[in-house]
């Protein structure tokens, strides 16, 4: 043998995403998140399914009834079904986190890749502007759209839009500054490599793990945000059963039906808690840094 | 026949800033003026010591970054003259090995897609069939095997990484190709495997070498012909394989002395008196080497010496060179 | 007395992929006054060795599983961590390999000195600062009143690394450790930096132990030499015996892998194959499948020490005087 010719042995293929799956059936916390999630959306998808009785129809004659078999979660103070209200009500919150997070991860990953690649005057000018966004409270923006444009679901998912995309684009900022350095990044733009292909072969893929944790989490803060201008009445407006409307409309009875604002609150803790756990086994999953979330 | 390559007073400034105000109080001059051919079939070699402006030097030739000034000729075409799809074009004939394989590899990527990736970027047509004949081909002729394509790179030892580096880099069989320290980051062993590779690729598919590295003895085993830069300016020139007696300028002599033999029975004399590079700062008219040579003299810090040719066909930026005629001349000097 | 002794040292170390040994059956001496140099590649175990001399391998989770280690002739293991306190910096000062990592930006340099030796010995701060500055004279620091004034980030890689070795100077070690101590500086500064060494061991009278992979700074200044492979020690002994006449077939392709000013063309060979890591030590001998020389008993038998003259010791089955039938 020659000493050039190396004396190799060959390494069993290796399959990342198998690699990862393996990762997150060793990851209890994960698993658990997922369940909660796809039950989230199952139960969303198949809301018309699962429900027993309407959400909005009325029975004055059933009010305030405290869960039973027939109720499983009592009934509010029209006499509507708190359990199918739920039900219904998870269709607005996937709808809401979903969308609004979808947005504003598209604007984040635009306005953060641009800065951190091109850098320059540029850069200067959006970092200026993701900061002076990152510290607008979303809850204000929400209100002010309430006022000039009135109450209503489109309120929240723009709001949301218009403020988490800040995190985003921080986020990638921060990592494509650090791998555009890297000299596979180097050697493709020495073969005469666009930037759109440097940019969607090389960085997109390195840096957007760290943004995928963080728009998982981000679901779930935009499902509480809903809750909470719908608490303030200004998210969906009545009959939709947004959990956070009904918990405020609860909050007149808490002493009489407790049940009306207790399983909103639960349905959404749980849910909050199926988007962190799942967002924290991304971590693992994906071979995150630590420090590249914070 | 022209040069294959040839640089022209090839400077990069960098400003040097300070304040609130970034106002730029220096040049940090990485490479200055500096000017040298590469024949066809070349091995040229380029050593310094860190911040000496070789690494720079590569990517100004390569045009990864623009220029200060000066002109780079690559087969008779100035690059700075090229639109954008000429220079693309022109890409696949020159290319690089860098130092850390570890970093020149997306670890996202199978090693087969990083190299399917060079004739996608250069817009090559070929049947899937013909780029995953051509891929393995290229893995054998590194020393890998064919299998070795559906690996990722973090699966690989740092030897089989470079391999994978330098198959990149033949992939479009380029004419001219610069090694960056490409053995630096390896072990001992596989330092050597890697150097004997890269030889014998050379032979065999007729390729122009830039040889960059910190190790003079490398370079001089590697190469035809050595350029020695310090602080961003070639301060000699002189061919491989001459041994310790052959270097004009002081600097070279410092650096062939600070060479340790792995052989006890050759032990040197090295002075423990600090001396080490400084930044290239500052709009100094002295010699770049002026405050550490051992014989400078009142003229060394008047003028920076050109890079002149002697009698022998050698060069070196020195007033008074060691060795040959300027040797008498100095030791007159230093008598009077 | 023999400053310090390793006997048949082994080291594991529990990882959450299980447990791996990345030393095995590891043997030298080293005397006062004298530098071995401990030769080897990545995942050879040097660094682990130095580790276990300096009993730090609790706090990386790794454990001395056999073997001894005697500083001048105290038994060092099993030694509870507050005696330990008093030995490391002490009696033992590890000097490693990045100088701009060893110094805290924050602090002048000379405080740094002044604090390690007001740390391991009962003296005043004037006293401290007096000796200070005389370690930094002796180590040549030129100007060592002015630099005692500056913060690290003010001086040069070579001036960074002097100071490094002031600190690790300072309360008079019987044994210094330095683990690749020159890698990052330049060609010219390691070259003063290796002198620097040779010099203030002889001056102190202390044992050097110098780990790297560069066989030209061991050759320049190393009295004896270890070489490692793959956890293992392969050859030791005196440096001129072992460089004028490696045994060990590694130690031989090893020397040959080097350049050297003036090589002719094709003079460089290499050695086939890659460093085997922890986790993929290969079974008898370690080098046996990237060795020349192999035979067939080289894949399953382990090689033990074999004294060849006075002080030469090959880890190979060539020279096992019991192993003639596969010899």
């Amino acid at each position: 043998m020659s000493a050039v010719d190396a004396l190799e042995t060959v390494a069993p293929p290796d399959n990342p995403w198998l690699r990862r799956l393996k990762k997150l059936t060793a990851n209890k916390a994960g698993l658990a998140g997922i369940a909660i999630i796809v039950l989230l959306i199952g139960v969303a998808i198949l809301a018309n399914v699962l429900a027993p009785y309407s959400y909005k129809e009325q029975n004055l004659a059933e009010m305030n009834l405290a869960p039973s078999r027939t109720h499983l979660m009592g009934t509010d103070e029209f006499g509507r079904d708190v359990f199918s209200r739920i039900i219904h009500g998870s269709r607005i919150s996937v709808y809401v986190g979903v969308v609004s997070v979808g947005l504003s991860v598209l604007i984040g990953v635009l306005i953060g890749s641009v800065a951190g690649y091109y850098g320059g005057w540029l850069d200067q000018l959006l970092s200026v502007v993701t900061d002076l966004t990152w510290s607008l409270p979303e809850i204000l923006v929400a209100l002010l759209l309430v006022a000039i444009v009135g109450a209503g679901l489109e309120c929240v998912i723009i709001a949301v839009a218009l403020t988490y995309w800040a995190q985003y684009a921080r986020l990638i900022r921060g990592q494509i500054l650090m791998l555009k350095t890297e000299v596979y990044v180097e050697a493709t733009r020495s073969l005469g490599a666009t930037d759109f292909t440097i940019l969607f072969r090389h960085l997109f893929p390195n840096a957007i793990a760290p943004v995928l944790v963080a728009a998982t989490i981000g679901i779930g803060q935009a499902i509480v945000l809903e809750a909470t201008l719908g608490f303030l009445g200004m998210g969906a407006q009545p009959p939709l059963p947004s959990w956070g409307a009904m918990m405020s409309n609860g909050t007149a009875y808490l002493f009489i039906s407790p049940w009306v604002i207790i399983f909103p609150g639960l349905a959404m803790m749980v849910t909050v808690l199926g988007f962190n756990l799942f967002g924290d086994a991304l971590v693992d999953i994906l071979d995150i840094r630590e420090d590249t979330i914070r | 026949m022209s040069p294959l390559v040839q640089v022209r007073h090839l400077c990069k400034h960098f400003p040097v800033t300070a304040g609130v105000l970034h106002r730029t109080v220096g040049l940090v001059r990485a490479v200055d003026d500096v000017s040298f051919d590469i024949g066809r079939g070349e091995i040229l070699g380029i050593v310094g010591e860190s911040g000496c402006g070789k690494s720079t030097l590569a990517r100004l030739i390569l045009r990864l970054i623009e220029p200060s000034g000066g002109q780079v000729h690559f087969d008779g075409q100035e690059l700075g003259l090229l639109g954008k799809g000429e220079l693309r074009h022109l890409r696949r004939k020159m290319q690089m090995v860098y130092q850390d394989p570890h970093s020149a590899l997306d670890p996202r990527n199978t090693i087969h897609r990083s190299l399917a990736e060079m004739y996608q970027i250069q817009r090559v047509k070929m049947t899937p069939e013909a780029l995953n004949d051509r891929i393995a081909e290229l893995l054998v002729m590194v020393g890998l095997k064919p299998e070795h394509g559906l690996a990722y790179p973090h699966q690989l030892s740092g030897g089989q990484k470079q391999r994978v580096v330098i198959a990149r880099a033949l992939a479009l069989s380029p004419a001219f190709v610069i090694l960056d320290e490409p053995t630096a980051a390896l072990d001992v062993s596989v330092q050597a495997q890697i150097t004997i590779l890269l030889q014998k690729l050379r032979q065999t598919f007729d390729m122009t070498y830039l040889f960059i590295s910190h190790d003079i003895a490398l370079v001089d085993y590697f190469c035809h012909r050595i350029i020695v830069m310090y602080l961003g300016r070639i301060v000699e020139i002189l061919p491989a394989g001459l041994g310790l007696d052959a270097p004009r300028h002081p600097y070279t002599r410092l650096l062939m002395d600070s060479v340790f033999i792995a052989d006890p029975e050759k032990r040197k004399t090295i002075s423990v008196v600090p001396g080490e590079a400084r930044n290239a700062i500052g709009l100094t008219k002295a010699c770049v080497f002026e405050s550490r040579c051992p014989y400078a003299r009142p003229l060394c810090r008047q003028a920076m010496p050109p890079l002149v040719e002697d009698a022998e066909g050698r060069f070196a930026a020195c007033h008074f060179p060691l060795g040959g005629n300027g040797e008498e001349q100095r030791m007159a000097r230093a008598g009077r | 007395m023999t400053l310090l002794q390793v006997d048949g040292l082994g080291v594991r170390f529990q990882t959450r992929e299980g447990v791996v040994e990345p030393l095995d059956d590891v043997s030298f001496a080293i005397e006062a006054g004298q530098i071995m140099g401990l030769v080897g590649e990545t995942g050879s175990g040097k660094s682990v060795t130095a580790q276990a001399i300096m009993g730090l391998l609790p706090y990386l989770n790794g454990e001395i599983c056999s073997g001894r280690i005697w500083l001048r002739g105290q038994d060092m293991r099993d030694l509870p961590e507050d005696r330990w306190r008093t030995i490391r910096g002490n009696q033992i000062s590890l000097i490693s390999q990045n100088p701009m990592t060893s110094l805290d930006p924050v602090y002048r340099v000379g405080h740094q000195i002044v604090e390690g030796m007001r740390l391991h010995l009962a003296i005043s701060a004037r006293e401290a600062h007096r000796r200070a500055i005389e370690l930094m004279a002796s180590l040549r620091i030129p100007d060592p009143e002015r630099v005692f004034q500056q913060y690290p980030h003010q001086l040069s890689g070579g001036l960074k690394q002097r100071i490094v070795i002031a600190m690790g100077l300072c309360a008079d070690p019987k044994l210094l450790i330095a683990d690749e101590p020159t890698t990052a500086l330049d060609v010219t500064v390691q070259a003063q930096i290796v002198t620097l060494f040779k010099e203030t061991t002889r001056k102190f009278g202390i044992g050097l132990l110098l780990i790297t992979h560069d066989l030209g700074v061991i050759a320049q200044i190393c009295d004896t030499v270890a070489v490692m492979y793959a956890g293992t020690i392969v050859e030791s002994g005196d440096v001129h015996s072992v460089f004028a006449r490696p045994r060990h077939p590694y130690t031989r392709a090893l020397l040959g892998c080097v350049p050297k000013l003036g090589m002719p063309e094709g003079a460089l060979s290499a050695i086939p194959g890659n460093v085997p890591s922890v986790r993929t030590f290969p079974t008898g001998c370690r080098f046996h499948p990237r060795c020349e020389e192999r035979r067939d008993c080289c894949q399953q038998a382990k090689p033990k020490m074999n004294l060849i003259g006075r002080e030469i010791w090959v880890g190979c089955l060539k020279y096992d005087s019991q192993r003639r039938d596969c010899w």
